[in-house]
């Protein structure tokens, strides 16, 4: 039985490898600059692909229902001009563009269906996380247990830097003379770090790193508290001039200081937490880009904080302020485009290409080495905003299947072009979990925020699927309520009650708990076995020796 | 996706599909790489040997150090003159095992066979000695590290690797030592 499933897991697998996108290219990739910079590209048409079905889900469900039956324009003599590209509001803000525009209602063009805006919004948008949930669990808890058995420090593991060193993927002739360069100083290394391993630092040496940490953790908290006050205020002097259409500069410039202090506090950043003297290079690297990623998610935390403030917000009784969730969603739209145009502006063109210009005035330049971390967790920003904004603006993910498609013919061409292969070996395994778990990370709390948003925050009072709610939540409430009235589903009533009681939440609980004591308990077991196995065959080969000597 | 020019008869390939992990597109891929090595000789006779060392001229195999170990390794010929010729089958057996989903098991074994140098059926301190050798030599041969950092690399490799410390690593104590590296999968693997 298991012998025929298995051969339809292949026989599906080959269905669907031959149609592979963008295989040519990575290979090309991996030949000339091996398998790092082949990850960072893999990563990519990862994300590409994931962003395909969330189209897919928003367009169909979402956006052409709404299409079949256009509500009217508040504002019909605004005309399309060429800044909305990059501002995203202007004309788009009574589009399919935003969730300003859907109705509340329901549509009824083909005749005999009903169509509920409201239901399907949501649903909608909780499929499409639904599934970037399963895929994201599933791509990390993969790579977690592959990459898990590696417990020891990894600074000294001879026998990976000898035996799985050499990487057969290279074909490139200046690629396998770095390779060997690079495995000969890895060996010399890991040889030094081992005697310097065993000196351990003095105390006072220890005070003075300790000190130093704490002022460096000091100076950055000072550094992300400043930012993220400076857009809270960059956003509330510009809050009435952001409203006045065509006002093209005061719209892009929030966006334009977030990418611009993106683009220069890490390199504080990195500085910083290079002075603080890290024992093992890979621990500040790690360090690096969780303060850095901490950074961008704060500045993006503060702009949601602020367009779900009570007092922005269109009430029953207040019905002059705008819509929030279309404003917050051109907000994002602006971060998005611009983010792309500093990507492609600064770290391509300028660190790129302007740096093998150089290269050929000044001798001692050599060309930019591809960046894998910073590029990565560039993508996983970009993947972030489009997280956050999918649910304000369903066309949002259109805009991101095209930037990606863009990037990654951009970034090929670049690294193809103006890049030489790194000087250090990538640790595949290790940045592969770390990347999924960062995406994961980002993942949750953009799925948090829209928890909140979705269940707590108030709707805005004319514009949107939800106008005139409490919370956006009651409309499903409202439809689980008159399907549980409704005499022909009863069987729907009764799984309700069942799931919304506590009993059912408190049993699942103490059910998931003693899963997790269970199999806690059984790795400890399986970890002393494995200790007194080891014994047992260093005890046998002794036994062996002993015997053949006796012979 | 099998392209219509393939020498290959419709037998020989489903052949190939069931016993390998590749699809029809990739072997026809395959037996056009190998064909261009020595076009008149896969003529006469598909299953004609090539000499291991014409492998050098596939873009894959150019740099590759251990490209005389994987030859030996996966050739099945009987001629004591031409010991490292390969045929289409031995080819692709050997693409099969540097390929993408081959499973761990399979990669280990043949790793084990591949680093054997001496081929005494034990991975011992000579093979390590060889293996380091091959991965830091520049091109025109000149060793990058001195005798002293040898004898202290395999000495440390030994003792990370070495359960029942007989001073060679057998099949089961390789086959453990790689499961312990991650790398070992992305590494050893050769994309189409």
């Amino acid at each position: 039985m298991s012998l025929k499933f298995r051969h339809f897991k292949e026989d599906t697998r080959k269905l669907f490898a031959s149609a592979k996108l963008w295989d040519y290219h990575l290979k090309q990739v991996e030949g000339n600059f091996g398998s790092g910079v082949h990850s960072y590209f893999t990563f990519l048409r990862g994300l590409f692909l994931l962003s395909i079905p969330s189209f897919i889900l928003s367009f169909s469900f979402i956006s052409i229902p709404q299409l079949l039956d256009p509500p009217a324009r508040n504002h019909p003599e605004v005309k399309f001009t060429g800044e909305e590209l990059i501002t995203g509001a202007n004309w788009f803000t009574e589009t399919i563009m935003y969730y300003g525009y859907y109705t509340n209602g329901t549509i009824q063009t083909i005749p005999g269906s009903v169509y509920k805006m409201p239901l399907a919004y949501l649903l909608a948008t909780a499929g499409y996380f639904l599934l970037c949930l399963l895929w994201l669990v599933k791509s990390t808890a993969t790579s977690f247990r592959k990459n898990y058995i590696e417990a020891k420090e990894d600074e000294s593991d001879f026998i990976s830097k000898v035996f799985c060193a050499w990487d057969f993927g290279i074909t490139s002739d200046d690629a396998s003379k770095l390779q060997h360069t690079m495995i000969s100083t890895e060996l010399k290394e890991i040889l030094a770090e081992k005697r310097r391993h065993k000196e351990s630092r003095s105390s006072a040496k220890k005070c003075k790193v300790f000190l130093y940490r704490l002022v460096t953790w000091m100076l950055y908290l000072g550094i992300t508290g400043g930012c993220m006050a400076l857009v809270y205020f960059v956003n509330k002097e510009l809050l009435n001039k952001i409203k006045i259409w065509g006002n093209i500069g005061y719209q892009i410039s929030l966006a334009l200081i977030i990418s611009a202090i993106n683009l220069v506090m890490p390199i504080f950043i990195n500085l910083m937490t290079h002075w603080e003297d890290y024992k093992y290079p890979r621990h500040e690297m790690y360090i690096a880009v969780f303060r850095n990623f901490l950074l961008k998610l704060g500045m993006l935390a503060v702009i949601c904080a602020f367009w779900t403030d009570g007092n922005l917000k269109s009430t029953h009784t207040n019905q002059t302020a705008s819509c929030w969730e279309t404003d917050l969603g051109q907000e994002i739209y602006r971060l998005v485009i611009i983010d792309f145009l500093f990507t492609i502006i600064f770290a391509t063109f300028c660190a790129e290409f302007i740096r093998k210009l150089l290269t050929k005035c000044i001798p001692s330049l050599k060309l930019a080495e591809f960046s894998i971390v910073n590029n990565v967790m560039d993508l996983i920003y970009g993947q972030t905003l489009c997280w956050i904004g999918i649910y304000f603006s369903p066309l949002l993910s259109l805009i991101i299947i095209v930037k990606y498609f863009l990037v990654f013919y951009i970034k090929k061409v670049s690294v193809m072009q103006n890049c030489r292969m790194s000087t250090q070996r990538w640790r595949a395994a290790q940045s592969q979990t770390l990347f999924n778990a960062f995406l994961l990370l980002s993942f949750l709390l953009c799925a948090a925020f829209l928890c909140v948003v979705v269940f707590l925050e108030t709707p805005s009072y004319d514009c949107g699927p939800y106008r005139g709610l409490n919370r956006s939540y009651d409309a499903i409430i409202i439809e689980f309520q008159r399907l549980a009235s409704d005499e022909s589903s009863y069987w729907f009533a009764v799984i309700m009650n069942v799931i919304s009681s506590v009993w059912f939440l408190y049993s699942i609980v103490v059910v998931l708990s003693t899963a997790v004591v269970l199999v806690r308990s059984r790795s400890i077991g399986y970890r002393k076995f494995a200790k007194a196995l080891r014994e047992q065959i260093a005890l046998e080969g002794q036994d062996k020796a002993l015997l053949l000597q006796w012979l | 996706m099998g392209s219509t020019n393939s020498r290959l008869s419709k037998e020989q390939l489903s052949e190939y599909t069931d016993l390998t992990y590749f699809t029809v597109g990739e072997i026809n891929e395959l037996f056009k790489k190998f064909e261009s090595l020595d076009k008149q000789r896969l003529r006469e006779n598909i299953q004609n040997r090539i000499p291991g060392a014409k492998l050098r001229e596939l873009p894959e195999f150019k740099h590759n150090p251990f490209l005389h170990r994987l030859c030996a390794v996966f050739s099945t010929s009987d001629d004591d003159d031409a010991e490292d010729s390969l045929n289409f089958d031995d080819f692709l057996d050997m693409m099969n095992a540097l390929s993408d989903q081959a499973p761990f098991s399979l990669k280990a074994k043949y790793a084990f066979q591949i680093f054997d140098c001496n081929q005494n059926g034990y991975v011992d301190k000579e093979d390590v000695l060889e293996i380091i050798k091959h991965i830091t030599k520049k091109r025109d041969g000149i060793p990058l590290t001195s005798k002293y950092l040898f004898h202290k690399l395999i000495t440390n490799v030994m003792l990370e690797a070495d359960l029942d410390q007989d001073d060679m690593l057998g099949p089961a104590e390789f086959e453990h030592v790689l499961s312990k590296s991650p790398d070992f999968m992305s590494s050893f693997r050769i994309r189409l």
